[in-house]
């Protein structure tokens, strides 16, 4: 099947919505510039339909626009602070107080790049680690590291609820 | 899935949020602001048209002229054509993990039917990745705890078309430092063979053509990014690239184009990973051995 219209076109955003702003979100970790950055990418993805070749694949093709576009305009901006760079969210009260619980999310925003981007598409989105792969133009094994990675780091902060 | 996936993936469904308002608005008024788009109907109607032409023709091809022409049907006969191998499959999986090393290797293997072109790949993916495997065990007997290494292999079919097939094999080892790289295995199923770069070129000048693309675009690359950074001529600080071998890593990407892909270090630092430069048709159709003109995927 081929996207035809408009209609259609918007309908398959609204469906990939939440997706499109998890994924910019982990990236920026603001509203504004998740906002920006969704924004830019339906232009982007509207303008060149057509080479999307199979409907099915809306969802991963809508992805990896959304995380090209963060990636571009991180580089371009400076005012957005770069992957990587982003100083860990504070982490007193958990120090603290042992016996704070943190919700997974508020766990995934406490790791750098990219291990929040994979986390999100994987365990929130529910992709495939080929999937996840071709929407961050890197490779499987790449991917697979990275979640290796992000796990050991969410099982430490998330010891206390998980009992490992 | 392990019990901590479950776990994360039950919590983030129970934790999923909705969009802010602030960006909801934004999404609708994007969408609001889209320009109407011309239908592409037109595509889909013409379709039948063409599909029934095709049919036509592989008719002819395949039934009419072999039971008409003795000669036609003798070529067809010796026509070598690998035909349809070609599920892939994970024939062994070699896992290891403790606090310092790690290994995931994953062993592919080609199914279907047996031809020269598929033993040799099958040969050689499994000697790789068994020299691969005991080289970490030979290096866990002499580190044991005092040291670290991961090394990951896994693998794509890149390509399988009724032309062509491609196996990527991709192979990540870290010890003091991290390096990636792949292999790329090709088989043109019409002749059944592998073919590897300098088989598609009439002319051992495909190197020099290739190179002075490669280093065009490098240079460009360059120019607009000041992080990007190659080791194009011996300044001392790397070495010249100055040949693309006739085993280099390629595919074709859907244009029909040539995808070059270096290996990490290959060509510049490590912070440029695995580049990879697109060679426009135009830049090599003169040299390309005429079996394959007709590659566009």
């Amino acid at each position: 099947m081929i996207l035809t219209d408009k209609e259609a076109f918007c309908e398959h955003i609204r469906l990939c919505e939440k997706a499109m702003y998890s994924l910019a979100f982990s990236i920026v970790r603001n509203d504004s510039d998740a906002g920006e950055i969704i924004s830019e990418s339906i232009y982007r993805a509207y303008k060149y339909l057509e080479t999307l070749k199979n409907e099915n694949s809306f969802k991963p093709w809508i992805l990896r626009i959304v995380h090209n576009t963060a990636v571009e305009m991180i580089r371009k901006n400076s005012k957005i602070i770069p992957m990587g760079e982003i100083p860990d969210f504070p982490d007193d009260n958990l120090e603290n107080d042992i016996t704070t619980r943190l919700t997974v999310r508020e766990a995934v925003n406490r790791l750098k790049q990219p291990y929040r981007t994979v986390v999100v598409l994987f365990y929130y989105e529910n992709l495939s680690v080929s999937k996840i792969a071709q929407i961050t133009s890197t490779n499987m094994v790449t991917v697979k590291k990275q979640l290796s990675r992000a796990r050991k780091m969410l099982r430490e902060i998330l010891k206390e609820d998980f009992n490992v | 899935m392990n019990n901590f996936d479950e776990y994360i993936k039950n919590k983030a469904a129970e934790e999923q949020k909705d969009i802010p308002d602030i960006v909801k608005k934004r999404i609708e008024q994007t969408l609001a602001d889209l320009p109407e788009k011309k239908s592409v109907i037109k595509q889909i109607h013409i379709f039948p048209r063409i599909a029934a032409v095709a049919a036509c023709l592989v008719f002819i091809t395949l039934f009419l002229l072999p039971n008409v022409s003795v000669a036609y049907a003798q070529t067809l006969g010796q026509i070598p054509i690998i035909g349809d191998i070609v599920r892939v499959v994970t024939i062994r999986n070699y896992f290891y993990a403790d606090d310092k090393h790690e290994m995931d290797i994953n062993v592919p293997q080609i199914e279907g039917e047996s031809s020269e072109a598929v033993d040799y790949i099958n040969k050689d993916v499994s000697v790789l990745t068994t020299a691969l495997v005991n080289q970490l065990y030979k290096d866990l007997e002499i580190t044991g705890n005092n040291g670290y290494g991961s090394i990951y292999v896994d693998y794509e079919v890149t390509t399988n078309t009724e032309r062509w097939f491609t196996l990527k094999l991709f192979v990540s080892e870290t010890a003091a430092s991290s390096n990636t790289y792949f292999k790329f295995y090709h088989i043109d199923k019409k002749q059944g063979n592998i073919v590897e770069l300098g088989d598609l070129f009439n002319t051992d000048k495909y190197s020099d053509i290739l190179v002075s693309e490669i280093k065009k675009q490098m240079k460009e690359q360059m120019a607009n990014d000041k992080n990007v950074s190659y080791w194009i001529n011996n300044n001392g600080t790397g070495e010249e690239f100055a040949k693309v071998s006739a085993d280099h890593n390629f595919y074709w990407n859907e244009n029909g184009d040539l995808v070059i892909i270096f290996d990490k270090y290959e060509i510049g630092p490590g912070s440029m990973g695995n580049p990879a430069f697109v060679i426009d048709r135009d830049v090599f159709k003169d040299i390309l051995k005429s079996e394959f003109k007709d590659i566009v995927f």
